[in-house]
C-alpha cells in the first residue's frame, strides 16, 4: 500500500516515522490518524481520538534534500528537520563525491525507471542541475548534478527499467 | 470652547489606524485614511469613509511625511488629525503645524510634546517637584569627556541614554570607566541616526527593575485623571512584549502615589489629553521617574479593560474641548486583564523581523478576548513597516482568569507563513516564573529563548507535531515540484472519504 518513510529530528534526537493509509507508526508506537482537513499550511486530524491542530510556519529546504519544519501545535512551537529515504540516499551520495577533477559517474541511487532526461551530452551543469528522473516506489526522484562540470554521456534512455548502482550519467567536472 | 469634530485624518497604519477608526465611527465622526504603497488594501484603508495614497514606499516617503499628510488634510477639509503612536505622534513640530493650519491635534498641545519630549528637560521639571528619579546627570552631552566628567560621582553600572530617546534606540549599559567612551559614541552615532540628535545622558543602571506606568488624561482646563497602572514588564530589546494591569507588585497605597505623582508632573507640563508616565520600581517597591510618553500607547487596551472606558472617545472629547466627564474617584479596577504583542518576529533568531505572506491569520475571540490588529489573512508583511500584526488583551475577574483566557486564545490564534511570538508569549505566561509574578525587565535572556527552542513536551504533542510535520512538508512539496504525487493522491482520495 501506500507508505512513506520518514527520520524527524528535534533536539538531536531521532525518529523514525512510518505513514501508511490510516496509520502512523513512531518508532515503536503505533496511532490510528483520522484526517480531518489538509491544506499545504495546516492540517486537523484525530490521533487515537485526540484532537491536533498544527499549522505551518514555514518549511525550509536544505541543499541535503533534507527540510526543516516550523510548526505550531496547539498553540505551541516545534521544529523538525525531517529526511526521508531519498534525502539519506542523496546525502550518502554526496558524501562519497569525489573532490577532485575528472570523469564522474551518476548511479541510480534505487532500481526504478527512468521516466524524462532533463540533460543531454554537451550540456554544462552546476551543483543542483536536474540530469534526469527517476521513478521508483511510486516517487518521482530528480537526479541532479553534485558539481560543476560538463554532461559527457547519458547513459540510459527515457523508459529504461534501471538496477541500483547502474551508471545513468556520465559527468566531466571542472 | 467646545467645538464638535466631523472629520478625522488618520496619519497612521495597521492595528491603531483601525482601532482609531472604529471609535470614529462609533461617534459619527467622518474618517480618512492615508496609506503607502504597499498598504493600497491594507485593513484601515477599507475601513475608512475616504482614502488618499501618500505615493512612496518607506516609511520616510509615506506615514513621516509631514507635507503630504498636511496637504491631504487640507484637501480633505478635515478638522482632526489623529497620529496614533509612532510616526509623526511625537513631532512637536507637526503638532505645531497642524495647530497652525487650524486643525485639530488629537493628543497634547505641541509646548508639552517639546517639553516633555526632551529627556533631560522633562527630568528637570520632575526633579522641581520632588519626583523621585534615578541618579543621573542633569544635562545631556555631545563629547564623551564631558559625560564621563560628570559621571564620576556615579556609581557604575550606568546607563547612556538618547535625550531625544525611545524605543531602546541610542541606549547602552556601560559596566565599567573602560568601556564608557566608545559605549557614548555608538549611543550618540545611534541616536543622530534615530532621532537628529546626538545628545545623551548618563543614569544609574537598575539591575533587575520592574516597568511601571501610569496612563493620565487631562482636560484643557488642567484637571488631570489618573488610571490604574500597567505594568510592562515583560521586554525583550528594551520593547514591551507583554503588558498588563494591574501591577501584581503595585498595591493601592503605591497605585495612589504613583497616579498623583503623574497628575502632578502632567499639570506643571500644561499638559491636556492622553499621555503616560513611566516608572521603573525595584525590589523594595520604590519607584523612580523615567519618562513621559506625549500620546497613547500600544497597551492601552489593558486600561480600557479594566476599566471600561474608551480612551479614544476621551481623547477626542478632550480635543473637541469638553472637560472631562468623570472624576477620580469613578475610575474604576475592575479585575485584571493582559496583552500580548503579536509580532512577525522569529524569537529563535533573536527576535528579528520574519517577512512574508500571511498564509493563514485567524485571531481568536471568545469570552474576555479583544484582538486589535490591522493584518489579514494574504497580506504581505515586508520590511519597511513595525512588525506588530496584532495585540491580543485577555480580561478576567482576576489575575488567574486573564492568564488562563490569554493561554486558550494564543492557543487558537492561527497565523502561517511567517514566524511570530505567539508561541514564546504562550510559553513565558505559562511559565512558573510569570504566574507567580517574579519577573522583572530582564527575564528574556538567551538562557529563556534557548529553554523556549528546547521545552520538553509530552510525547503524544511531539508525536503528533511530527505527524503534521510529515503531511505539510509533503502537501507543500507537491505545489511546485515533481516527487510526492503518489502519497498526495493517496491521502487525497482518502480526504474526500472523511470529509463524508
Amino acid at each position: 500500500m501506500n507508505e512513506r518513510k520518514v527520520t524527524v529530528a528535534r533536539a538531536g534526537i531521532r525518529k523514525s516515522l512510518a505513514l501508511t493509509d490510516a496509520k502512523a507508526i513512531i518508532e515503536d508506537r503505533s496511532y490510528e490518524v483520522n484526517l480531518r482537513r489538509i491544506t499545504p499550511w495546516s492540517v486537523s486530524f484525530l490521533l487515537n481520538g485526540t484532537v491536533f491542530h498544527v499549522s505551518c510556519i514555514r518549511v525550509t529546504r536544505l541543499p541535503s534534500g533534507e527540510a526543516d519544519v516550523e510548526v505550531l501545535i496547539n498553540g505551541t512551537y516545534v521544529k523538525y528537520r525531517i529526511s526521508d529515504h531519498r534525502a539519506e540516499l542523496l546525502k550518502s551520495m554526496l558524501k562519497t563525491l569525489p573532490g577532485s577533477t575528472g570523469d564522474f559517474e551518476i548511479r541510480a541511487p534505487m532500481p526504478g525507471l527512468v521516466s524524462r532526461i532533463e540533460c543531454a551530452p554537451g550540456n554544462s551543469v552546476e551543483p543542483g542541475t536536474g540530469i534526469l528522473i527517476l521513478e521508483a516506489m511510486k516517487m518521482e526522484n530528480e537526479i541532479r548534478a553534485s558539481s560543476r562540470g560538463t554532461v559527457k554521456e547519458i547513459r540510459v534512455r527515457q523508459g529504461q527499467n534501471v538496477e541500483k548502482n547502474e551508471v545513468l550519467a556520465v559527468l566531466e567536472t571542472t | 470652547m467646545e467645538r464638535r469634530i466631523q472629520k478625522v485624518l488618520v496619519a497612521n497604519r495597521g492595528e491603531i489606524a483601525v482601532r482609531i477608526l472604529r471609535t470614529c465611527r462609533d461617534m459619527g465622526i467622518r474618517t480618512v485614511a492615508v496609506f503607502a504603497d504597499p498598504d493600497r488594501s491594507a485593513l484601515h484603508v477599507e475601513l475608512a469613509d475616504e482614502a488618499y495614497a501618500l505615493d512612496g514606499v518607506t516609511a520616510a516617503e509615506s506615514y513621516l511625511d509631514q507635507e503630504k499628510i498636511l496637504a491631504i488634510a487640507g484637501k480633505a477639509s478635515v478638522d482632526a488629525i489623529h497620529p496614533g503612536y509612532g510616526y509623526l505622534s511625537e513631532n512637536h513640530a507637526f503638532a505645531a503645524a497642524v495647530e497652525k493650519a487650524g486643525i485639530r491635534f488629537i493628543g497634547p498641545p505641541s509646548k508639552a510634546i517639546a517639553l516633555l519630549g526632551e529627556k533631560t528637560a522633562a527630568r528637570k521639571l520632575a526633579r522641581s517637584l520632588g519626583i523621585p528619579m534615578v541618579q543621573g546627570s542633569a544635562d545631556a552631552f555631545i563629547k564623551a569627556e564631558d559625560a564621563l566628567a560628570c559621571a564620576e560621582g556615579l556609581r557604575f553600572p550606568l546607563l547612556l541614554k538618547a535625550a531625544a530617546g525611545g524605543g531602546g534606540k541610542g541606549m547602552r549599559i556601560v559596566h565599567d570607566r573602560k568601556e564608557f567612551v566608545s559605549a557614548f559614541k555608538m549611543a550618540s552615532s545611534e541616536a543622530q541616526k534615530a532621532f537628529g540628535d546626538p545628545r545623551v545622558y548618563v543614569e544609574r543602571y537598575l539591575a533587575n527593575p520592574h516597568h511601571v506606568e501610569i496612563q493620565i488624561l487631562a482636560d484643557t482646563s488642567g484637571r488631570v485623571v489618573y488610571f490604574p497602572e500597567r505594568d510592562c514588564s515583560l521586554q525583550r530589546r528594551h520593547q514591551k512584549l507583554v503588558e498588563e494591569s494591574p501591577s501584581p507588585i503595585v498595591d493601592s497605597d503605591l497605585r495612589k502615589r504613583m497616579g498623583e505623582v503623574a497628575a502632578s508632573l502632567a499639570g506643571a507640563a500644561g499638559y491636556f489629553n492622553a499621555g503616560t508616565v513611566e516608572f521603573l520600581v525595584d525590589d523594595e517597591r520604590k519607584f523612580y521617574f523615567l519618562e513621559v510618553n506625549t500620546r497613547l500607547q500600544v497597551e492601552h487596551p489593558v486600561t480600557e479593560a479594566v476599566t471600561g472606558f474608551d480612551l479614544l472617545k476621551e481623547q477626542i472629547l478632550v480635543a473637541e474641548g469638553h472637560p472631562l466627564s468623570f472624576r477620580q474617584e469613578d475610575v474604576p479596577l475592575r479585575g485584571h486583564a493582559l496583552e500580548c504583542r503579536i509580532y512577525a518576529e522569529d524569537p529563535a533568531n533573536d527576535f528579528f523581523p520574519s517577512t512574508g505572506k500571511l498564509n493563514l491569520f485567524q485571531p481568536p475571540s471568545g469570552p474576555g478576548v479583544r484582538v486589535d490588529t490591522g493584518a489579514r489573512e494574504g497580506d504581505m508583511v515586508d520590511v519597511h513597516f513595525d512588525p506588530l500584526l496584532a495585540k491580543v488583551i485577555t480580561h478576567g475577574s482576576d489575575r488567574r482568569e486573564a492568564l488562563q483566557r490569554m493561554s486558550r486564545a494564543l492557543q487558537e490564534f492561527t497565523v502561517a507563513g511567517v514566524h511570530t511570538t505567539i508561541p514564546f508569549c504562550k510559553y513565558i505566561l505559562e511559565s512558573s516564573i510569570f504566574v507567580e509574578a517574579r519577573h522583572t525587565t530582564q527575564l528574556i535572556n538567551k538562557g529563556v529563548l534557548q529553554d523556549f527552542l528546547n521545552q520538553s513536551l509530552d510525547t503524544v504533542i511531539l508525536d503528533a507535531a511530527a505527524i503534521g510535520s510529515a503531511l505539510l512538508e509533503s502537501e507543500q512539496r507537491v505545489e511546485g515540484t515533481l516527487v510526492g504525487r503518489e502519497t498526495r493522491a493517496a491521502w487525497r482520495s482518502r480526504r474526500k472519504e472523511q470529509y463524508r
